[in-house]
């Protein structure tokens, strides 16, 4: 069985890059008029007959399994889930009330807002930032962060610059 | 002793955000070994409640989701990781003034990383972000007058 | 105990976002021992099959973060129901080796029911396609049970 690895490394996978042929860049490319799925990485049946639905007729559950490339491991674990918890199923199901009905997608997606404070600059009694001893305003911890951000971007710096000269040079 | 936001820190946050490592590198040996509050740590969460609030006026939700997928997947597998759960309790922290329940210290820490990606995105000015920092000031000093 | 009708029409209609008629089907279910595992068991397949009918093993790391970061986005209460990490480990877990054990079962269900129902409904499968692809889920299910 070929070893799969969803998660490709470095340089694999969507970029996220502005389309600067369209003026000024948009701070924000991720935000998108509508949610849209993820690209498909599989050929869809209208790509003709190698994905026919009526395939699904012929491979047996083990054969699935195989095919699909489910490890064993995971067959396994899975299996063994399958009797943990079981008695709770029907009451998590009656609990998600209509809830998955919000998975699906909308041409407007309406999403939902928070509450935010207003923006004051006023002192408040308590602190109204959230902010305690403990909450990562300690230097030691905001030292480790600015360490790990200057290796992140010279990583960064050295890949890009080899990317460049890569195609530079082929 | 009352907690000083001193011009050094704002140099420091500056110079960070700069992505000006060449400088930011001497100036960590100057920072103090402790695991108190200090003015640095008081003015970058100040400057992150700001860049919140700048980058997310309305507060919607779904808006700091995608932020945070695409900060994550900017970022790529050789970076920190960034915990998506705590960025984004960080992020509606900030909006909101509640505390961020059920984080480590260190996914807490992570306001700073979301910091340098919110002022990466808006692509400021030498101007712009001084004008940014003043502001962050002023609330860093109100954090730390209540603190 | 192999898959029944009932539980495959339960499911049917949790995949079409059938409400008052996933919540009566549900209430009507079998709730012996046996009948339970089944309807996980059928619950836990199509999530499988939608994964690997939307992903792949070559699928990369942002893709996967990108669509889960658009599904949690699309409902008010997905985003604190789908930890966005456990659901990406979900997702990836169909293609490899890693456990997830130690992600709590309801939020395994969660992460199971909402996405097999968005991928399913971003697929477009009606009639026809959505019996195969519970076909095939209910395949895989009864496998599962053994």
């Amino acid at each position: 069985m070929r070893q799969s690895d969803a998660f490709a490394g470095p340089g694999v996978g969507v970029r996220h890059e502005t389309n600067r042929d369209l003026g000024p860049a948009d701070p924000r490319p991720y935000l998108t008029a509508k949610d849209t799925p993820a690209p498909r990485t599989k050929p869809d049946a209208s790509d003709g007959p190698t994905h026919r639905a009526a395939d699904v007729e012929g491979p047996s559950g083990e054969e699935l399994l195989e095919k699909d490339k489910l490890h064993k491991s995971r067959i396994d674990e899975l299996r063994e889930e399958l009797i943990e918890n079981f008695d709770e199923v029907h009451d998590w199901a009656e609990s998600i009330g209509d809830k998955f009905t919000q998975a699906l997608d909308r041409p407007e997606p309406t999403g939902h807002y928070l509450q935010c404070r207003p923006r004051v600059v006023e002192a408040h009694p308590a602190n109204p930032y959230g902010v305690d001893a403990g909450t990562g305003a300690a230097a030691m911890l905001a030292t480790g962060l600015f360490v790990g951000e200057i290796a992140r971007r010279t990583y960064r710096k050295a890949a890009e610059l080899k990317e460049r000269s890569n195609a530079r040079y082929g | 002793m009352p907690v000083e936001v001193s011009d050094w820190h704002v140099d420091l946050v500056r110079t960070f955000l700069r992505q000006d490592d060449g400088k930011l590198k001497p100036m960590l040996g100057q920072m103090p070994r402790t695991y108190e509050v200090d003015g640095t740590g008081v003015l970058l969460w100040a400057a992150f409640v700001e860049a919140t609030f700048r980058r997310f006026p309305d507060g919607n939700v779904a808006d700091i989701i995608r932020f945070v997928a695409h900060v994550r997947i900017r970022r790529g597998r050789n970076a920190p990781p960034i915990s998506p759960a705590a960025a984004e309790k960080l992020i509606i922290s900030a909006l909101t003034a509640t505390e961020a329940d059920g984080l480590t210290d260190l996914e807490k820490g992570q306001h700073i990383i979301l910091l340098s990606e919110l002022i990466e995105d808006e692509a400021l000015t030498d101007a712009q972000l001084d004008a940014f920092l003043d502001v962050a000031r002023t609330h860093a000093k109100h954090i730390a007058a209540s603190l | 105990m192999p898959v029944t009708d009932d539980i495959v029409a339960t499911v049917r209609a949790y995949l079409q976002a059938e409400q008052e008629e996933f919540q009566r089907l549900n209430a009507a279910l079998d709730r012996s021992r046996d009948a339970s595992i089944a309807y996980k068991a059928m619950i836990v397949a199509s999530f499988i099959v939608a994964v690997q009918r939307k992903f792949s093993s070559q699928t990369s790391r942002d893709e996967i973060i990108d669509y889960v970061a658009a599904v949690r986005a699309r409902g008010t209460d997905l985003p604190e129901l789908l930890d966005p990490a456990a659901s990406e480990r979900m997702i990836a877990s169909v293609f490899n080796e890693e456990s997830t054990r130690d992600i709590a079962p309801r939020m395994k269900n969660d992460i199971q029911m909402f996405f097999a129902t968005a991928i399913v409904n971003d697929e477009g499968l009606h009639g026809q396609d959505l019996e195969d692809f519970l076909a095939k889920a209910r395949k895989l299910a009864d496998d599962l049970i053994g």
